[in-house]
């Protein structure tokens, strides 16, 4: 036993090293640029230690934009991308013919650059002098008026970043969802199927409680990606997000690094701890909750 | 017989309840892979459109009759593509690689081996899942900046190679192979490695193979990080690459063209996706582990906490050397040695033509031709900003370049650093290298040479922080026939209301929609490029504050606030636009779609239907008159002007040779030669009275409208303008935070426009928030001349903490609080 235990950690040595300098240490580090006031890159020079740098922060209202955008962004997507999801992976798995097919064009977008795909929403969304794009003609059909999606009011922004969101998410959580629903097993159906059991029951009492470990997992990491959403706005609004009102906790931290006058870490930093405590929190009350609600067979 | 008959009925029905269920679910089916499918096939069809017929289409077709193959052509040689492709290919092919043999091994001493503390070390790795890799980049970039690993492939690979999930996701594999396997192998006498590779691994392999995927997914659409890490084009991967190809490369106007970019970085990963299909369904989707996690969780939680407590104390000592690392002041060394071999970085903008950079290159070589101890590498970058943005940071980890294009708003900023730019007044009056010195090996101008107004303009605190190196300033080009089509005649010099005046009459339609003045369905008579210039200039032609010398913001005030309500007024008939909103001026004007564009003289080689760059198809340009007037004035018996235009200024190093060597560059930057070459290629102005008086330059001022590429008629007026006006010119003071200053002056203009086009209305409590909103934006409350230091400090400064923060920390803290009281609920109860 002893013999192992050297090599065990001999093992873990390049995970340790690699995660120690790139994931542990920058974590005090920045939480100590957090507590550093006003530090601005240039002049390497900070005024003194304390909690400005987040009642700084906290009274930001570029800050504050940031962190309504992600919420929203957060409690819209998360339920409706989850909900949907699951309702075609269960309508996929009643079906045989073309399963494959439609699998393998689910999960086209997980597979593509969010970047690029979120330039052709920009394009089919945008209104331009010259042509009021695709989204305002189907619009038109409808009778409507044609509406800026990408720069007008903040509804119909936020409802784009939404759309495009839920369509980036999607894919990961069908193949999941599917998976999931696959492994139940056989037995349960066909008990349920002799004792003449209704579909809704079915669904409601044995397949949903059976993948529900998977649906948490899937809400949780939900959340917190959605909280950590960026590249989705940047692709549809362009690295100013600030001036479109569109920016996310993310993009307000990244802005601070790398902006005008100098960068300021030390905003970045206590924004980023501010996001990390929230998904923190988000996290745990998830894992208790876990530990209380969720099925194993 | 009857049950028969029912049974039949019943069958029936059901069967025909199924089949509507089955049709119903097949139609949500396959409208959702419509709408998955839908983007592609737009992608698609763009990128095979071509872009005159795309730029014409005012309701988008859902198809094309003629599709070409212009727009890949267009893609992979206006920017380097490719190259994006090899750099991405192999930091996915490396990345991945490192990553599985960094996950295996750990994976396997999580899932086979037994030592001390495994459970600990493997609840603090679950607990690492948690931090979000935006946290984490803060630091990786100062350290990999440190190490100089930016723009370098280890720089990108390093911090991107672990990640605790795949860790997490293989173990739980591992786990799944039986022990008994195990332990036969070790009574055969197989060593722990072996048996990894024979066994663990051939079994496994479906999950390492997905997990391979998923890097590689995630490599080839990383963005964030390569961003930070890399601003050299060639060190650019496709995801950033395709953004900076979106907003300064063709992207911006050549939609088509940017499509088929972006067509061509999907196709590998969903022909890889096509290829693996099979493979990838693999994932464990049930929580196996997580029973036996529960188990080990109570034990070996305490050591956990040790561990991690102790491991953040060691590098608590390492971490929080967040200080000052000022260099020495420079001073001028006696001799240039010239045995001893430099090698200087040269940071230029240039714009998107290639005359500029072919210019720079030239000089660089006949510079090294002279010199041929010193080599000057060359960064091009096509926006001042980003030149900004990455001093700054580089200022921090001691990388600067050596010579800089830039503007003084900026040096101000950079001057922050401890001697990091060098003070040049020495260097000028140096007898043997300064400004005309005499062991100069080409032509260097005298300082009297220099343009006294441009030369002043480089003052900061009372000494030189840099040289002039070109100068321009702004113009209107005005479509001289829609004006007398209008029923006016131009003045000597436009006037505010003139301009305001003719825009709005432009505004007519008829009853088919078609702007009267150009018969199209497109008319902005007015279009700004710089609001920034916009507010500033009309700020001192009415003599209004903008900001003391010191700093002090005078910019909130009444003037500011009646210049906002005209423009929105303007905006609102859409007589008015800015670039930022509605793209750029020339192309409307060019177009006939635009009466007064205003942008700088630099911009001369763009307007006009015959100038020589031209961003539109050729089929929509329309034939006018066009004349270069200064810009509209509030008193036209007193013009005034900004003055613009590139400043070089030179970083201190370690080795005064080497910045020596530096301001040798700097001034041959400043021979004849380079200067009217340059000045040339847009409607720039030479700096220096030696190159505005020679002969070339005269000549080449006197053969204005000979052709329509370098004697270019529009570029020539142009600059002239400045030639005839440059005692009308005038800058903006200078100090740390000025270039935010103007930042903000410029974005009132674009906020007031939006919220006109947005429809609400521009009052006075909107402007009162629009001053509050800026403020924050710039961080202008920071800038010194405010009380600095002072007023940075005082917390009871900032006011109340608004409304959203409070509640922000009130959920924070009562979850924490619920979480709390619930546990202790759970242990007591376990206690009873």
């Amino acid at each position: 036993m002893e013999k192992q235990s050297a090599k065990g950690w001999l093992y873990l040595l390049p995970a340790i090293l690699f995660l120690g300098v790139f994931m542990v240490y920058p974590l005090i580090d920045v939480f100590i640029y957090s507590f550093e006031e006003g530090y601005n890159s240039a002049s390497q020079t900070y005024y003194g230690v304390g909690l400005y740098n987040y009642s700084y922060v906290l009274r930001d209202p570029y800050f504050l934009q940031a962190l309504k955008n992600t919420f929203i962004l957060v409690i819209v997507t998360v339920p409706l991308s989850t909900g949907f999801a699951l309702l075609i992976s269960v309508a996929l798995s009643s079906i045989r013919a073309l399963r494959n097919l439609y699998q393998t064009i689910y999960f086209l977008p997980y597979v593509t650059n969010t970047l690029a795909v979120g330039l052709v929403f920009m394009i089919l969304f945008k209104k331009t002098p010259y042509t009021d794009g695709l989204a305002n003609l189907v619009i038109s059909w409808f009778g409507g008026e044609a509406i800026d999606f990408i720069d007008g009011p903040y509804w119909a922004k936020m409802f784009v970043l939404c759309v495009y969101t839920i369509w980036v998410v999607m894919p990961f959580k069908i193949l999941i969802l599917t998976s999931a629903l696959a492994s139940v097993d056989e037995v349960y159906y066909n008990a349920a199927r002799v004792d003449g059991t209704s579909k809704w029951r079915t669904f409601a009492r044995i397949t949903l409680p059976m993948i529900s470990p998977t649906v948490f997992y899937l809400i949780i990491t939900g959340f917190i990606g959605a909280f950590k959403a960026y590249s989705d706005a940047v692709a549809l609004f362009g690295t100013d997000l600030n001036a479109s009102g569109m920016n996310t906790i993310v993009g307000y931290v990244y802005d601070m690094l790398y902006g005008n006058s100098g960068g300021y870490p030390s905003y970045a930093s206590a924004a980023a701890i501010i996001l990390f405590a929230v998904v923190l929190t988000i996290t745990c009350i998830n894992l208790l909750i876990s530990t209380k609600h969720v099925h194993y067979s | 017989m009857t049950q028969q008959t029912d049974y039949e009925k019943t069958g029936k029905s059901v069967r025909a309840g199924k089949r509507m269920m089955n049709a119903l679910v097949y139609a949500l089916l396959t409208l959702w892979a419509l709408m998955v499918l839908f983007p592609f096939y737009w992608m698609v069809l763009t990128s095979v459109k071509s872009y005159g017929a795309y730029n014409s289409e005012y309701i988008p077709q859902l198809f094309t009759l003629s599709p070409t193959l212009e727009n890949y052509i267009e893609a992979f040689t206006a920017v380097p593509l490719a190259r994006y492709f090899v750099n991405t290919l192999i930091f996915t092919v490396v990345t991945t690689a490192i990553m599985m043999a960094v996950t295996v091994l750990a994976a396997y001493a999580f899932a086979r081996l037994n030592f001390r503390g495994k459970n600990a070390a493997f609840v603090i790795f679950l607990s690492l899942m948690m931090i979000p890799s935006e946290l984490v980049v803060i630091t990786n970039f100062v350290t990999i900046t440190s190490l100089n690993l930016r723009n370098t492939f280890l720089g990108l690979i390093l911090p991107s190679v672990t990640s605790v999930f795949y860790i997490y996701l293989l173990k739980e594999n591992f786990e799944q192979v039986p022990d008994d396997l195990y332990y036969a192998a070790k009574v055969d006498g197989t060593s722990d490695l072996k048996y990894l590779f024979k066994v663990m691994i051939p079994i496994c392999k479906p999950t390492i193979v997905t997990i391979a995927i998923l890097k590689v997914i995630e490599c080839w659409n990383s963005y964030v990080w390569p961003r930070l890490v890399t601003d050299d084009e060639n060190y650019f991967l496709v995801s950033n690459g395709i953004q900076a190809i979106r907003e300064s490369g063709f992207g911006r106007e050549n939609i088509p063209a940017m499509m088929a970019a972006v067509v061509s970085i999907s196709v590998p990963l969903i022909v890889l996706f096509l290829i693996f299909r099979q493979k990838i369904p693999d994932l464990p989707a049930e929580d196996h582990g997580r029973r036996g996690e529960r188990r080990h969780k109570g034990m070996s939680q305490k050591r956990a906490a040790l561990l991690l407590m102790g491991l953040m104390l060691c590098l608590l000592a390492l971490s929080g050397c967040h200080g000052s690392r000022g260099l020495e002041a420079f001073e001028v060394p006696q001799e240039f040695d010239g045995t001893q071999q430099h090698e200087i970085t040269f940071w230029a903008k240039n714009d998107t033509n290639m005359t500029q950079v072919a210019i720079y290159e030239d000089a660089i070589k006949g510079f090294e031709a002279l010199y041929p101890n010193i080599k000057v590498n060359l960064r091009l970058y096509t926006d001042y900003g980003k030149i900004y943005n990455d001093v700054i940071t580089n200022i921090a980890t001691q990388t600067t370049p050596n010579v800089c294009i830039t503007y003084p708003d900026h040096i101000a900023t950079y001057m922050t650093g401890t001697n990091s730019v060098v003070p040049l007044d020495a260097l000028f009056a140096d007898e043997k290298y300064g400004l005309g010195g005499s062991e100069i090996r080409f032509d260097s101008p005298a300082q009297e040479e220099i343009i006294g107004q441009f030369l002043s303009e480089c003052v900061l605190g009372g000494r030189h922080y840099a040289v002039p190196f070109m100068r321009s300033t702004e113009a209107c080009y005005v479509n001289r026939t829609y004006v007398e089509a209008l029923g006016f005649t131009l003045p000597e010099t436009l006037t505010w209301d003139f301009v305001w005046t003719v825009s709005e009459a432009a505004m007519v339609k008829d009853e088919a929609g078609n702007f009267l003045v150009n018969g199209q369905k497109v008319m902005i008579p007015f279009i700004y490029k710089s609001t920034d210039n916009m507010m500033i200039q009309m700020l001192r032609q009415k003599g209004a504050g903008y900001s003391t010398d010191d700093g002090e913001i005078e910019i909130f005030n009444d003037t500011t606030r009646s210049l906002l309500c005209t423009v929105a007024e303007h905006a609102k008939s859409g007589a008015f636009s800015t670039f930022k909103i509605s793209s750029y001026p020339a192309n409307f004007l060019n177009a006939g779609q635009c009466i007064f564009a205003v942008d700088s003289t630099a911009g001369a080689t763009w307007m006009g239907p015959d100038a020589p760059l031209i961003d539109i198809s050729e089929d929509k340009l329309v034939d006018f008159d066009i004349e270069v007037m200064m810009i509209p004035q509030f008193d036209p018996g007193h013009p005034q002007m900004i003055s613009q235009g590139p400043s070089v200024c030179i970083f201190n190093k370690e080795d005064p040779q080497e910045v020596l060597a530096s301001w040798l560059f700097t001034q041959y930057l400043l021979t004849n030669d380079v200067q009217i070459a340059y000045a040339g290629t847009e409607g720039y102005v030479p700096v220096t009275s030696k190159a505005q008086s020679s002969d070339a330059y005269q000549d080449y001022l006197a053969r204005s409208g000979e052709d329509n590429s370098t004697h270019y008629d529009v570029k020539i007026m142009a600059s002239k303008l400045l030639l005839d006006n440059t005692q009308n010119t005038f800058v903006t003071p200078v100090y740390n935070g000025s270039a935010s200053l103007r930042s903000a002056a410029g974005q009132m203009i674009e906020e007031v426009t939006k919220a006109v086009r947005r429809k609400k209305t521009v009052d006075d409590a909107f402007i009162e928030k629009l001053y509050a909103d800026m403020t924050s934006l710039y961080r202008l409350d920071q800038i010194a001349g405010q009380g600095g230091k002072a007023a940075v400090i005082g917390e009871d400064d900032l006011g109340p903490l608004p409304s959203a923060a409070v509640a922000l920390i009130a959920a924070l803290v009562g979850a924490w609080v619920l979480m709390g009281a619930y546990v202790l609920r759970q242990r007591l109860r376990k206690k009873k």
